[in-house]
């Protein structure tokens, strides 16, 4: 009997305090009067009001294809580049240095550059967001592709291989683990990106809905833009590491 | 010769890289092709823009290395890059230490963990940068935003790794301090934080870079002053050698960070033989 309330209560207890914050914050909300801290019910209101749908389609939906497009290209330059670095050990050391410098480089800096380039734009938004995706895939994917076996290379081509056949049989499936890593250590990366790119101005996406709350001192819209962007955090998560157990389950290192 | 030498450099990446010999590994860091590569690099952009892309837009890297130094000369760089390195350090710091605290608070106690599971896992995917609009409300702009922002997103992949690395510590050595009489306090110190702290330097490495980000963005949104918002400023006047001159210190600061960084790390938990794990950012 106690062992079942306790597996109950331990079932439980990640909700408890939870529950607990959002009634505290719904009541702290009503009683202070505080500004900057509305009621949970009129941050819910808002988030009803606005999300469902005015600004999921003049925001989010924008935020979203930027985030896709940058991801997507970002991704795809980044493993081409890495593959083509990381199978010649001569020229992985050549560029080795300066692709630390450019990944040590915090990708923000280049917004200015990327404002002045492209303007205030979609195409600087998805700019940035390249850029900021780019590194960790490209270094990740050069790490991989370097770490197959030299001796199966040396097998396949003794069975005749081409370089391309090499590549795509031997060290592009070898690389894949670490080019997942990199993939999924981009995801947030790209987030930030997306919503740092709209804080800078623009016309619209959820960053500039944060950004037009802070200036019309919506509080409660600010509040209901951190749950839209907390849930798509959590969904681009989750998401992501359900796909790699799918695909890579073979890859004990994931 | 070059054959075989080349081989068993080969056979070296595969077996665990020797980790007592810092001077080797500064040589590698410091290898002559990438060297190579990276001043042929400038040299194909100078004669590009020379002679090919003539634009306002794309200056020469001559022309940014003069900026460059003649900002540095000034002085004026010098104090906004301190600022920058101020709020990122600050930022760091704070972090740490209520991270690694929270960490061993959660990772010593399943139910405790429980408790906080939900809201931990709900705040940690979300974008940090989107408190900045918060940040500037409540705390105005100033270094106090940047500090706190910083702080707010280097926070969490010290909090996960010190978790994991108390959660992890082998149960049979706990059990033997308590066993030879050893307090809370002292399995603490002598017992967890030594078998997390691999994980509690990994995570602070991951975090140190988390952090520059942070104060970088911090400063171009508010245009509180630091390196951040010298390139805005910079892009606004159109200058753009001094902008790219800008750019260039960040990513130079960032691998500095970096390098230190590492350097602590290889230096206080000398005992850990990998210290590179593909690059989390």
């Amino acid at each position: 009997m106690t062992a079942r309330v306790s597996s109950l209560g331990r079932r439980l207890l990640p909700l408890v305090l939870p529950l607990v914050l959002l009634l505290a914050w719904e009541y702290l909300g009503r009683t202070l009067g505080n500004v900057y801290l509305p009621p949970l019910s009129s941050v819910l209101r808002t988030l009803r009001d606005d999300w469902f749908f005015d600004h999921t389609v003049a925001d989010l939906i924008p935020s979203l294809e930027r985030f896709a497009t940058g991801y997507v290209v970002g991704s795809v330059i980044g493993i081409a580049l890495g593959i083509a670095i990381g199978s010649s050990r001569r020229v992985a050391q050549y560029l080795e240095p300066t692709l630390e410098f450019l990944r040590a480089l915090p990708a923000v800096a280049i917004i200015p550059v990327a404002v002045l380039a492209f303007g205030l734009g979609s195409s600087m938004r998805i700019a940035v967001i390249v850029f900021g995706v780019l590194f960790p895939v490209l270094v990740n994917t050069t790490v991989g592709a370097r770490s197959c076996r030299q001796e199966r290379i040396d097998v396949a081509r003794m069975y005749g291989l081409s370089r391309m056949q090499i590549i795509r049989r031997v060290v592009l499936p070898s690389a894949l683990p670490m080019i997942s890593t990199g993939l999924r250590v981009a995801l947030p990366i790209a987030l930030i990106m997306m919503v740092v790119s709209e804080l800078v101005g623009g016309q619209n996406g959820i960053g500039f809905y944060l950004l037009t709350g802070q200036s019309l001192f919506n509080i409660s819209g600010m509040f209901a833009a951190l749950f839209i962007l907390g849930i798509l955090g959590n969904l681009v998560n989750a998401g992501y590491a359900r796909l790699e157990r799918k695909w890579l389950f073979w890859a004990n290192n994931v | 010769m070059t054959l075989v030498s080349e081989k068993t450099e080969v056979r070296q990446d595969h077996a665990t890289p020797p980790v007592h010999d810092p001077a080797r590994r500064f040589r590698l860091r410091l290898n002559l092709r990438g060297l190579v590569f990276a001043v042929a690099l400038v040299l194909v952009l100078e004669a590009l823009t020379r002679w090919y892309i003539r634009s306002s837009y794309v200056p020469r890297p001559s022309q940014v290395f003069a900026a460059l130094y003649a900002e540095l000369l000034r002085g004026d760089m010098l104090h906004d890059a301190g600022q920058t390195l101020a709020t990122f350090a600050t930022g760091l710091l704070i972090a740490t230490v209520a991270a690694v605290a929270s960490g061993v608070v959660l990772g010593s106690s399943p139910r405790i963990f429980g408790a906080f599971k939900l809201i931990i896992e709900f705040l940690r995917p979300l974008p940090s940068v989107a408190l900045i609009p918060f940040g500037i409300l409540i705390l105005g702009v100033g270094s106090a935003t940047g500090v706190a922002m910083t702080a707010y997103a280097a926070f969490w992949p010290i909090l996960f790794n010190t978790y994991y690395g108390v959660r992890d510590a082998d149960p049979v050595a706990v059990d033997t301090a308590r066993n030879f009489g050893l307090g809370r306090a002292a399995v603490l110190r002598r017992v967890l934080l030594p078998s997390a702290a691999t994980n509690i330097a990994a995570g602070i490495r991951v975090s140190a870079a988390i952090a520059l980000v942070l104060a970088i963005t911090v400063e171009i949104i508010t245009s509180s002053g630091g390196l951040g918002y010298y390139i805005v400023r910079m892009q606004t006047a159109t200058r753009t050698a001094e902008m790219y001159g800008g750019v260039f210190a960040v990513g130079l600061l960032g691998y500095v960070i970096n390098l230190v960084v590492a350097a602590l790390e290889r230096k206080v938990v000398f005992w850990k033989t990998d210290v590179r794990d593909g690059g989390a950012k």
